[in-house]
């Protein structure tokens, strides 16, 4: 309870005063604006991954690598499991939060639907950190139909 | 294990994510510091909302600073204030021998220069706890060997 609320405000904190601004436009200036908060969070997941009890750490398949954030991960993050693993055996996987902590607070429905963006990249960049860590590239991306619940798209690069 | 450094890696990054998006100036002026401050004073009402619901109500100004030192640094820290002192005038000094967010640091003084920007959100945090106690305060830290560090807390009179 504790852990997880000073979590929760501080992770509010940081999209409130870094969610906007990005010191590296790119060409044309276009601002990816949930960069900074992508990059805060793989440096988390990379930490994290780092510091979370790993079985057979040496040759570790994929699948496993995505079962250890749907656990171990959102465990010591959220305390909970995710709710749902889906992939396309291509290296493409779905993994879905039907009450993901960070929107619980923000109520159900439609209604905050246009802010919800700005408090999945952090997590995004997470779990991309924690992959990392584990020796996979990937892109990490997070949809919203309907809060609570929420889906991230996990795509492993091939190298 | 994991638990524990969570705090810490969103304290390091929140540090270092205020610094690089800091405009011109901003270092200079101070603020940054402000930046911080304020951030830890929202997370520490945050915290006290939470945390006193069912606490019994606390009978004078000396209660509600030990429940700071013990209570509420113990769930953002780990563990107790190692020392607290007052002149019984509105001023009081919380000593922590181990500040937790200055041990991943290195010992000895070569950082010291650096060590205020460490110590920003926890004055806010501090501050922003008392405020939601009904306590209007000012909160200033220091450090004269890491990772040890004071901070003072002067009451403000309504």
């Amino acid at each position: 309870m504790a852990d997880a609320v000073l979590f929760e405000f501080l992770h509010t904190e940081m999209v409130a005063e870094l969610w906007a601004p990005d010191p590296d436009p790119g060409s044309g200036g276009k601002r990816r604006s949930l960069s900074v908060l992508e990059g805060l969070g793989f440096r988390v997941g990379q930490a994290l991954g780092e510091r979370l009890p790993l079985e057979t750490p040496a040759f570790r398949e994929e699948l496993d690598a995505l079962k250890f954030l749907c656990r171990d991960l959102w465990a010591a993050m959220f305390q909970k499991h995710m709710d749902g693993l889906r992939t396309n055996h291509q290296g493409t996987y779905v993994l879905q939060d039907n009450s993901f902590p960070l929107l619980v607070t923000m109520g159900s429905g439609p209604q905050y639907l246009e802010e919800a963006p700005k408090f999945l990249a952090f997590t995004c960049g997470l779990l991309c950190g924690a992959l990392h860590t584990l020796g996979f590239q990937s892109l990490v991306t997070a949809s919203v139909a309907s809060l609570p619940a929420c889906k991230f798209q996990v795509v492993i690069q091939k190298s | 294990m994991a638990d524990e450094a969570l705090f810490l890696l969103l304290h390091n990054e929140m540090v270092s994510g205020v610094y690089k998006s800091a405009e011109q100036g901003e270092v200079e002026n101070g603020r940054c510091v402000t930046k911080l401050e304020s951030m830890g004073f929202r997370v520490g009402q945050g915290l006290i909302e939470r945390f006193t619901k069912d606490t019994a109500r606390f009978k004078d100004e000396l209660d509600i600073m030990k429940f700071i030192c013990k209570d509420f640094w113990t769930t953002v820290f780990k563990k107790q204030i190692d020392n607290l002192r007052t002149n019984h005038q509105g001023i009081y000094v919380l000593q922590d021998n181990k500040f937790r967010l200055l041990i991943q640091l290195s010992a000895g003084k070569q950082y010291l220069e650096h060590a205020s920007k460490y110590l920003a959100f926890t004055c806010g945090l501090i501050r922003g706890g008392l405020s939601n106690l009904g306590i209007k305060s000012i909160v200033t830290a220091e450090v004269s060997s890491m990772p040890a560090c004071k901070f003072q807390v002067m009451i403000q009179k309504l």
